[in-house]
């Protein structure tokens, strides 16, 4: 069984849709989301972790709808955003005490050994804290508890590299058992070019395509060149042109062209080239 | 009980705030009952106030940036609603009790002076009937809290707007209304007034109704929209 | 068992993975009966994603070095002598063509080739 379910799923806004997006997550794995500020990646998410309420389609994780039980959906769910959602007043003890009264699963002791390992102050009103150190609260809230899914929105945003690279080790050991997944939209997408298992890139609300990333990194080529090498012929078989004043820079899709002429420069692309050349 | 731990949340965030309110509101309880003359009816009245006052803070909290974890928190729509509505009877049972303390303490220092309230003598006779007017001015309270968490349940998600001028408005119509009552009310709603009086507990018992099922109405309004 | 991952590299990352476990074994740095870490754990100690060691371990069981038990884990397979001589024969065809290529590119001929082969051969067994 998949351990997340989305199939049709759309929401509708004044002058955006999210439309009839599809996907799933099997235990274990780790998907990366990912499209430009605006392509839906926040609807998306606030629809999963039912922050907002869809116009239609069915989410279900681990078999279970929120309607059915919203109560255990919401325990399964483990959420950090990329803004921090705690009142401003309350202090990480506030937070502590809500976390006990409302969590089966929480785990006190481990909460407290993250506020120490972070050294997040004990009686400082959260309004005071630090980017980083909200989004480490929000980590630590999250990962106290026994969830089946970590569900980020742009998470990593405005956080240094260390902290980055300890987040992403700790995502990594997070799927290790083989039965939680995580969820993780971003455009800091070397966070995703290394561990992510499966991309999904969406623009403007809709879906571009679902892969996984071996096969998304192998089946494209970037394609380098002198722009007087452009014939139409090459044009043709090429998708996402830019030219600058020194030449051309494209995307190959293995799987499509008729041929690759040889004599321009090949490489491998990252996730990011992938997507911006898409993009265009 | 889930409500109960949603009305921890709310006392939670409002916590800091109360060390203002417990050394000021009592204070200007007894100060101001002192210049009226009506020690008793103020005292209980301006507690009442903060209780009612109280009650709305939470809602200044429902900005959507700092809600996010209180939404995804295990519970149901229902019962974050209902354990908003009983922070605010607990709120307004808070001003109660520490207004009956101040109007004890003043009692203490107003045996002679006590010029008593025109009204007052006028609907009770030469009782004073406290304890009607306190059941009345509980149940009044009552209505104002439930009016202040219906609308602010309603257009939570709306308008801010609305959320903010619902937290003070029946506050103050509460405390301005009664504070002229009090001391004009002697000629036309004498008679409204005595009625009520005579059926304190009654008036009572349908505040409190009304507080129920406005309560339960909100909170079956946010399921339904949810 | 040392893995490391080049980023820059032509390879993609399970095929890297795979080679370098391929060459330890056929070199004897890891031994049969070796159980070689899970296929998670993998993932997790090398920051790659479980999907590319999964297939870099299905590709070395294809070819016969590791087999998987269940509840132990994958585990280094006897590399009898056919299959070893088979690889290593399969590596020297590799570097063959790749010399032949090499010669291609600056017109040595075969003979000359062939020449060089024997004097390195002969300078190896001094």
């Amino acid at each position: 069984m998949e351990l997340l379910e989305v199939k049709g799923l759309t929401k509708r806004y004044k002058d955006f849709l999210l439309d009839d997006i599809s996907f799933s997550i099997p235990p274990g794995f780790i998907m990366g989301y990912i499209g430009k500020n605006g392509a839906g990646k926040t609807t998306t998410l606030s629809a999963i972790t039912h922050l907002i309420k869809a116009d239609a389609g069915e989410i279900c994780l681990e078999g279970m709808t929120f309607r059915k039980d919203p109560v255990t959906y919401r325990e399964k769910i483990g959420y950090v955003g990329d803004a921090s959602y705690f009142p401003a007043d309350l202090t990480r003890n506030d937070i502590r005490i809500i976390l006990r009264n409302f969590y089966r699963s929480f785990d006190e002791k481990k909460f407290d050994d993250y506020m120490e390992k972070w050294e997040l102050p004990k009686n400082l009103k959260i309004k005071k804290y630090s980017r980083g150190m909200k989004v480490k609260l929000m980590f630590a809230s999250a990962l106290s508890r026994d969830t089946r899914i970590l569900i980020l929105d742009e998470a990593t945003n405005g956080l240094d590299p260390m902290v980055r690279r300890e987040i992403l080790e700790l995502l990594q050991e997070y799927i290790e058992d083989g039965k939680r997944s995580v969820l993780f939209s971003t455009h800091i997408l070397e966070d995703l070019q290394n561990i992510a298992d499966y991309i999904y890139f969406i623009d403007s609300g809709k879906k571009v395509l679902f892969d996984t990333k071996d096969e998304l990194l192998e089946t494209y080529l970037l394609v380098k060149g002198g722009t007087e090498e452009l014939t139409p012929v090459i044009e043709k078989n090429l998708t996402g042109i830019v030219k600058n004043g020194y030449g051309f820079e494209a995307l190959y899709d293995t799987g499509k062209g008729d041929f690759l002429p040889t004599g321009f420069s090949v490489e491998k692309p990252t996730i990011d080239e992938i997507m911006v050349h898409m993009l265009q | 009980m889930r409500i109960l731990k949603y009305t921890l949340i709310d006392f939670l965030k409002v916590k800091k705030k109360l060390g203002i309110f417990l050394l000021l509101v009592p204070a200007c309880a007894l100060f101001m009952g002192a210049e009226s003359g009506a020690m008793n009816t103020m005292a209980v009245m301006y507690c009442l106030f903060a209780g009612i006052i109280i009650a709305g803070m939470p809602y200044y909290y429902e900005k959507s940036e700092e809600m996010g974890f209180f939404f995804l928190l295990p519970g149901r729509t229902e019962e974050q609603i209902l354990g908003h509505f009983l922070f605010g009877s607990l709120s307004l049972l808070a001003g109660l009790g520490l207004g009956i303390f101040c109007s004890c303490v003043s009692s203490l220092f107003h045996t002679e002076h006590d010029t008593g309230n025109t009204l007052l003598k006028s609907i009770s006779g030469n009782e004073p009937g406290m304890s009607e007017l306190i059941l009345l001015l509980f149940g009044a309270g009552l209505i104002c809290v439930a009016v202040q968490d219906f609308f602010c349940t309603l257009f939570r998600f709306e308008s801010v707007q609305v959320m903010n001028i619902m937290r003070i408005l029946p506050g103050f119509i509460f405390f301005f209304g009664l504070s002229m009552l009090l001391n004009y009310g002697a000629k036309t709603p004498a008679e409204i007034l005595k009625f009520l009086f005579s059926h304190s507990i009654e008036a009572f018992l349908s505040c409190l109704a009304a507080f129920l099922l406005t309560a339960f109405l909100s909170s079956m309004i946010a399921k339904a929209r949810e | 068992m040392k893995i490391i991952i080049r980023s820059q590299s032509e390879l993609p990352i399970y095929a890297q993975i795979m080679e370098q476990i391929r060459s330890q074994i056929l070199k004897g740095e890891i031994t049969e009966g070796t159980v070689l870490p899970s296929i998670r754990k993998l993932a997790k100690e090398t920051g790659v994603s479980v999907i590319t060691t999964t297939r870099a371990y299905s590709e070395l069981e294809a070819a016969g070095f590791i087999t998987s038990v269940p509840g132990k884990g994958s585990i280094v397979l006897p590399q009898d002598n056919a299959l070893l001589r088979e690889q290593y024969l399969k590596q020297i065809e590799e570097y063959l063509t790749e010399a032949i290529r090499t010669a291609e590119l600056i017109k040595l001929d075969r003979s000359e080739l062939s020449d060089m082969l024997e004097a390195l051969w002969e300078s190896k067994e001094d």
